[in-house]
This record gives structure tokens, sequence and C-alpha cells, in this order.
């Protein structure tokens, strides 16, 4: 398998609406892992950064045993393939981007992988539809356990795990729950609850992590310390933060069902109307415009054409109008070049809202 | 004799007293310090200025700690016990603590049931519980609630 051949299906992790009517997209787990007595990518000669590459994609791969599982270097993929890596959440932005040897180890059902040599010489991450943190850990802890197995760790006896940044010290463990948000953006109710969870010492990003924006109203919530408590009470806290947060989008949405009806209709009701209506669509657009279409939905707010709506529709929608899941799955000329893909990707998502061209 | 005192970052010092001989071995050069106006016209400490080692530097890699504070990425794994009191006073602004207490590989003494089994906490079951109540999910509910019992029934 390669890259290109997960461009013609929805990331695994998609499975709308969850049991949060859809307030809760996916839960993330990442631990961070550093080889013993192995310098850091910083001071480590880049030959050297390629032998520890190779080194670990080896042993990631034995300490998995699953034969379907994919091993890559990232340096010898084209840039499409990296940004559609992206795209599936299942690498960095900055791995994809790093100028130095990288790695990528990726379980057959896309829910566990393993960035080697991002910033940590092993950044180990298990995803799992809707808010499930605790399955999320339980996952990527027994990876953990089976390459800790095969690949002797750098352990502080005081510090725990040792990372590259201090800031990943201790469990190296961050989870991260993808949110969507949109009546609490639009009652201006997001600025004061964001706030909040600085002081919770928690920490809010947009869609593809660090630096990253909010597109479409979706936000990643994660913990922000990860040295002084365990792994169970760091994925409490932030479980206890998205359940408030989940009881304020609805209260919120029920606020704009009530009290702001006909803006509320304007949001949802434009949507549908530019979504199935545009000939040129950019990819931000679609990300914006089907995040009002997942409120409509799971308000029952719709025009009535999109009484057939449903979740799987917008999940694949939002997942292969990506810009490089259409320039590796679609089926049109010249989709490398974005005039192209913006107009194949409002044909195909006219087709996919079952509205014909 | 000539006596050096070095000042760290967290306030620490250290004295050091040395005879003319001893400031070569060291490889320091005092004969012609600067003028008082160049130290208060230039960046540094007079330790810099006088070629005064100051700061943290990792035997192992090289890295200092200015380095370090520049984009928060260590060389290596040793620079953590080279940068010492700077380097635990910025994990302690950034977690609010300095001692690990989560889990450990099993290679470091700690029982494997101990370092792999998530056991649920009481607290997060009453927290799953109580929001399947809210969200009238009474099925999840009747099953929190058993595995609640049992915690309590497991618990001494």
């Amino acid at each position: 398998m390669t890259p290109a051949d997960l461009a013609i299906r929805p990331a695994a992790w998609l499975g709308s609406p969850g049991k949060h009517d859809g307030i809760v997209l996916a839960t993330r787990v990442r631990l961070a892992r550093n080889v013993a007595g192995r310098p850091f990518f910083r001071t480590l000669a880049k030959s050297a950064q390629q032998d520890l590459v190779d080194e670990l994609l080896v042993a990631v791969a034995q300490a998995s045993g699953c034969t379907t599982a994919c091993g890559w270097r990232l340096g010898r993929l084209p840039e499409v393939e990296r940004q559609l890596l992206v795209e599936r959440h299942l690498i960095s932005r900055e791995h994809a981007s790093a100028k130095r040897p990288a790695g990528l180890h990726l379980e057959a059902d896309e829910l566990l992988a393993v960035m080697i040599n991002e910033e940590d010489h092993l950044r180990i991450q298990a995803i799992r539809s809707g808010f499930d943190l605790s399955a999320a850990l339980e996952a990527a802890v027994a990876f953990d356990r089976r390459i800790e197995a095969v690949v002797p760790y750098a352990i502080d006896p005081r510090l725990g795990y040792i990372t590259t940044c201090h800031t990943n010290l201790g469990t190296g463990m961050r989870a991260s729950v993808m949110m969507h948000l949109p009546a609490l953006a639009e009652s201006d109710g997001l600025k004061p609850i964001l706030r909040a969870l600085g002081t919770l010492h928690l920490t809010v990003r947009g869609r593809h992590g660090e630096g990253s924006e909010a597109l479409g109203h979706h936000y990643q919530i994660s913990n922000l310390r990860s040295l002084g408590m365990d792994e169970d009470t760091l994925v409490g806290e932030v479980e206890q933060a998205v359940e408030r947060i989940i009881v304020a989008e609805r209260l919120a949405r029920e606020r704009l069902l009530t009290h702001a009806r006909p803006r509320l209709e304007d949001r949802i009701y434009r949507a549908w109307g530019l979504l199935t209506q545009a000939r040129i669509l950019a990819s931000d657009e679609l990300c914006d415009q089907l995040g009002w279409l997942r409120l409509g939905l799971a308000l029952h707010v719709l025009p009535d054409e999109a009484a057939h709506l449903n979740w799987v529709t917008l999940d694949r929608l939002a997942s292969l109008g990506q810009p490089a899941h259409l320039q590796l799955g679609g089926q049109g000329p010249n989709l490398d070049e974005v005039s192209a893909r913006d107009a194949f990707r409002a044909r195909l998502v006219r087709t996919g809202l079952c509205v014909s061209g | 004799m000539v006596h050096l005192t070095e000042i760290d970052p967290a306030g620490s010092k250290q004295e050091l007293h040395v005879c003319p001989h001893c400031i070569q071995a060291h490889g320091l050069d005092l004969t012609s310090p600067p003028p008082l106006a160049a130290l208060t016209a230039q960046p540094g400490t007079a330790d810099q200025q006088a070629g005064v080692i100051t700061e943290e530097l990792c035997p192992a890699c090289g890295l200092t700690i200015a380095d370090y504070r520049q984009n928060n990425i260590l060389g290596c794994a040793v620079c953590i016990a080279a940068f010492d009191r700077p380097f635990v006073d910025l994990i302690a602004k950034h977690h609010g603590a300095t001692r690990h207490v989560g889990r450990l590989p099993a290679a470091h003494g700690v029982e494997p049931e101990k370092t792999t089994v998530r056991r649920p906490r009481r607290s997060a079951l009453m927290r799953q519980l109580n929001t399947a109540l809210t969200n009238e999910d009474f099925v999840a509910a009747a099953r929190l609630r058993d595995q609640l019992k049992q915690l309590d029934e497991a618990t001494p």
C-alpha cells in the first residue's frame, strides 16, 4: 500500500455524529518517546538520522507484528502524498515538511500511527472516532508496551520519559479531543471558555494542531502539562473540560434555536445553497460551509430539499474534498492545479449532496 | 590572588579564589579588563565580557541552555543533567511539578501490571455516569453503574 491508496476512502476515524450530536469528531492520544543513548535530531548528523529512522521503522514493525502495517520513509514520498497524510491527521505538518530524514509506521486500520524522527524519535498516536479518550489511551499504551520490549527508551528516574522539549517531559502524553463548536463561536460564548481552559492548564489548537486555524469551527482541546500527574489523571482533566464544553455548546445551540433561529437558518441554508450551486469551491470554503451543514443536520434545521442529507455524506465530502485527496484520488484532468481542483471539488460536492450539476 | 564570583540565574553563588598561575590554567585573561563604559554599553554580563563561562553547557552535545531557550529542543538526554537548575525552573514553571508520577517501562523496575493497566478511577466513572444520565443513555448508565459497583467491591 502507498499513501495514495488512502485517497479514495474517508479517514477511518470519521464516524459522525457519535454520541454527542457531532460536537466531538475524534479523540487522540500521543506518546512522545526517545531512544536511550541516542542524540536528538538537533545534534545528530543527517546520515545518522537516516540510520536511526531505518532502525526504528524496523523495530516498530517488529513490535507491531502486523503484516499489513506500512512503513514509509517520508523523504521518498512525493510532497502530495505527505500532504495527504497530514490531511488524514496521521502526521503533523512539521513532520511532513521537515528537511531531515523521517518515517511513518501506519497500522492497516489507520487508527494507530508512529511518527519517526519528528520532534522526538518516536511519537506513538492512537486516534478514535468520537469522544473516547480511554480507548485511545489504552491503544497507545498497548503499542508503547510492545515497542519498549524492543527499543530501550530514554528515561530519567525523576522526570520520566525524556523528550526533546521540556513541555512534554514526564508522561510524554498529549490527549486531544477534536470538537466542532459553531454555536459557541457564533454566539461569542467561545472566548471565555477558551480563556478558562488556559487556567485549567489545557490548550486549544486548530484543526491540524499547533499554529493551524480553527477552520469550520473545529478546535482541538488538549492537556498542556505532562509531568507531575499520571496518564489517567491527565486524561480525566481533559475529559472533564470537554464534557463541560459539550454542555455549553448544546446550550448555545438551544439558545440559537430559541432566540436567533432566522440567523441560524440563514447560515445553514446559505451553506446548502452555496455547496449545491458553486462551480468553484476552495478547500477552506468547503470546510467552513460543511460545518454549518453539520450543525443543521444535528439540529434538524435544513431546507426541504436536503432532507436526505446524512452524516456519512458530510464526513465523506470533508475527507475526500481536501486538496491532496483530490489530487491523488480524483478522476479528473490537471488536478495538480488549484483552479482545476476547485472546479472538480465543486462538482464532487454537488454530486455528493445529490444535486445534479 | 584573584577572587571570582559566579551567580547563576537561579541565584546560587559559586566563588573561586585563584592565584596568577591558576588564572592561566583556567584560560582566563584579566590583564586588560574592558572599560566600564563598554561593559554597560554592550549586552552580556561582566563575566561573559571577561571570558568566564557562566551558562550551562552539555558536555555530550555542546548545547547551551541559551541555545535551548531559543527553540525548546534539547540536543540529547544528557542536556537535562547538564542544564540542571535553569532547566528544572523551566519544567516547574510549565508543569507546576518536577517529578514524574506516571507509568514507566517495565524494565525500570515497576511492576508491569502497574505500568500498563489503565485503572478506571471512580471520579471518572462518576462523571461518565452523570453524562450518560444527562443524555438519557440508560444502557450506558447501567453499564457504568455496574463498573462503579465492581470498583467499590474490589477496593478495600
